[in-house]
């Protein structure tokens, strides 16, 4: 079974699709798909076949989502959790991705003609070697594809990624990058391993369980969450029709609410600058008459956002240069010796947590993921706006919500600063 | 031509949906007065009938609310599991204090130790005081409490904050607004860049362990177990991020007269429902 099914809608289905297709469509969705183990069971099969059978639906759910012009879908495919179930069952998933990233390995073509780049998000360290080089030549190998997007979370935890991002920003402070005071709700979402992709707008869970269970905590605040009592190995076309008919008929307040937060984001930003640079003033001690008043203050602020800005550009070039070197020793052939070195080295640099899992590989320690976005010149222009250059410049209508809401150009930092400052001369 | 057409129809469905949902509310509030109705009308009979008992009526209220709470309380042990922690969700773009105050001391009634009570906007936080005075009062209406009974409870409270909480009846009440949800992570993760920045800590110590201690605050309050959604709206809108990792999600459509039953009936749900923690 081939990771994107083949196959065009019925005439029915399709004329659904275009109804739908007429109001504000989700453009990034985030499945968790459960219910395989309840499946084989109803229907007196091996838990395998279960978990199978669950694949194989992805397969048609990404086709049903290209017919719907979605061009983003994260699944939750293995969390760290996970590892606590039978060795039986953990052997028999590890296999099965094994598979089917060796037969993504295959299909390139396929994957070339819809232009999907696969993403793999988690703790990948917590995996066997041999699939983790799996994953990553998958990864690589689709590195250059920008039109449809599927994020693989394995090995994947919400609270596992926060702590790895705030881990990578004590990092970035650790190298003299970035201070402490530049972490920002901006730099910790810019550090987790959905970076490069939008907040999901739509998030589907089967089987009629109605919690996260972990997944994407910090991206779905401000998402609709539609909760569905079939099993996803039995999920239909007609289900994700009702899902999106559900996000749609939310679509106004929740952007109403992700505007409200946008703008009190901004304020927090704005706040932490000014209370830095009242900081350094009196640190630098020049606290005469000169510093107070309202125009050089100005200007002091809007200096400093400025460099703050720089430092966290080159802060994020660095990390996603590391996170890039890492993956692609991994996925070299001549990796085997080098990966063995750096396991010792990283066994030196950082000792082993008694937390962190059973597994061998996890000594290696070091935290990788799979956000791709290097070598910028070799995409496509419509991936442009994923990269952080843009951000400087004014906001286009063309850019990706998240890049827009975070540009922080100095036309807005100055009207905010002098809305801000406003109460403050009263005085 | 068919995009138009296409239009269209995603309208007419819409507006349908629409029309649908305006239905079941309205359904909803005639079914609750139809009750009230009902209520009224057995209150003006019964007495009727049995005329000379009218007056002893204002005598046995209180006797009334006794009854209550041992039924309430009584109601929460049927339950096979109770959530230690509920999280009140208001998605709805109209407030109402009363309601929230009767649906907080229904939590206190059959046992739950911890409620919080979140809306967007923030006003929840910025009116606590009057969303607490709102508490206080639902209590004694309902429960006959009086705060002075549990005087041992308020007194043990000195660590709290007393702005933002009210410890009574032995339960947490506390208002949380979207500053408590990511705004509240990053400054955890500030704090620990800091402790890197002066080299009391190294980056490579920080795990899920270190960040989870530093949000829970010192009241070592639970995850919420339950989030319990009022409102159309299909999102927890930044509802503490960190904390709902395995919390149950359950709507009502408005917190607008909810009803004693309709609430009961959310806690089967909750003590139905199994967790099997990844396994």
């Amino acid at each position: 079974m081939s990771w994107i099914r083949e196959g065009e809608l019925s005439l029915i289905e399709r004329l659904s699709a275009n109804i739908l297709k007429a109001g504000p469509m989700p453009k990034h969705v985030a499945f968790i798909m459960d219910g395989n183990r309840r499946y084989a069971r109803k229907r007196h099969v091996e838990r395998q076949e279960g978990h199978t059978q669950g694949f194989d639906k992805l397969a048609e759910t990404l086709r049903w989502c290209l017919n719907l012009d979605i061009r983003e879908v994260t699944v939750y495919a293995f969390s760290i959790e996970n590892f606590k179930r039978s060795k039986e069952e953990v052997d028999g998933l590890m296999e099965l991705a094994r598979q089917k990233f060796a037969r993504l390995l295959e299909e390139q073509e396929n994957l070339e003609k819809h232009g999907v780049r696969i993403r793999v998000l988690g703790d990948l360290a917590l995996l066997p070697l041999d699939l983790q080089q799996v994953i990553a030549k998958a990864v690589v190998s689709t590195r250059g594809h920008n039109k449809c997007f599927l994020n693989v979370c394995f090995a994947y935890t919400s609270r596992h990624e926060i702590a790895n991002a705030v881990r990578e920003m004590a990092w970035g402070v650790e190298q003299g990058l970035i201070k402490s005071s530049d972490v920002s709700e901006f730099l910790l979402s810019e550090c987790l391993y959905s970076s490069s992709s939008p907040d999901p707008d739509l998030l589907i869970r089967t089987s009629g369980e109605v919690r996260l269970s972990d997944f994407l905590l910090w991206q779905t605040s401000y998402s609709c969450l539609v909760f569905q009592s079939v099993l996803w190995p039995e999920y239909s076309f007609w289900n994700l029709c009702e899902a999106i008919l559900q996000y749609q008929l939310n679509y106004l307040s929740l952007q109403k609410a992700r505007d409200l937060h946008r703008e009190q984001q901004t304020l927090q930003q704005l706040e932490a600058d000014r209370r830095c640079v009242a900081e350094l003033l009196m640190h630098s001690g020049n606290g005469k008459g000169n510093a107070t008043d309202k125009q050089s203050r100005q200007e002091h602020l809007l200096t400093y956002a400025a460099h703050r800005e720089e430092r966290v550009r080159g802060f994020l070039e660095a990390l996603q240069q590391r996170r890039d070197s890492y993956f692609t020793d991994l996925t070299s052939q001549s990796a085997k010796p080098d990966l063995n070195f750096k396991r010792s080295r990283c066994l030196k640099e950082r000792p082993v947590t008694p937390r962190r899992r059973k597994s061998p590989d996890a000594r290696k320690g070091c935290q990788i993921n799979l956000n791709l976005s290097s070598n910028p010149k070799k995409l496509h222009p419509r991936s442009q706006p994923k990269q952080r250059r843009p951000r400087m410049s004014p906001p286009k209508t063309t850019m990706p919500r998240r890049t827009r809401s975070n540009t922080f150009n100095r036309a807005s930092v100055q009207r905010q600063a002098q809305k801000a400052e406003a109460p403050a001369d009263t005085k | 031509m068919m995009a138009l057409v296409y239009e269209f129809v995603w309208r007419i469905l819409h507006a349908l949906l629409h029309l649908q949902r305006v239905l079941i509310s309205w359904f909803r509030i005639r079914l609750w007065n139809w009750r009230l109705w009902k209520r009224a009308v057995a209150a003006l009979l019964v007495p009727l009938a049995l005329g000379f008992q009218n007056h002893k009526k204002l005598g046995s209220s209180a006797g009334k609310r006794g009854l209550r709470r041992v039924r309430w309380g009584a109601d929460g042990k049927s339950l096979e599991k109770l959530p230690l922690h509920v999280g009140l969700l208001i998605v709805e773009e109209e407030l109402h204090y009363t309601d929230i105050a009767n649906l907080v001391v229904w939590c206190m009634a059959v046992g739950i130790s911890y409620v919080s009570v979140y809306d967007n906007q923030g006003l929840f936080r910025r009116n606590n005081s009057r969303l607490m005075d709102e508490i206080l009062k639902q209590q004694q209406d309902l429960l006959g409490l009086d705060s002075a009974k549990y005087p041992v409870e308020f007194l043990n409270n000195k660590s709290e904050k007393l702005d933002h909480q009210v410890l009574s009846c032995q339960a947490v009440v506390k208002a949380l607004s979207p500053d408590d949800g990511r705004p509240s992570i990053v400054r955890a993760a500030q704090e620990l860049c800091k402790a890197v920045e002066q080299k009391e800590r190294r980056s490579k110590d920080i795990d899920v362990h270190t960040l989870d201690s530093l949000l829970r605050d010192s009241a070592h309050i639970p995850d919420p177990d339950l989030v319990l959604k009022f409102g159309a709206v299909e999102s927890t809108l930044g509802f503490l991020p960190w904390h709902i990792r395995l919390s149950e999600f359950i709507s009502l459509p408005s917190h607008t007269d909810v009803s004693h039953e309709d609430f009961f009936s959310v806690l089967k749900r909750y003590s139905a429902c199994e967790q099997r923690q990844g396994k």
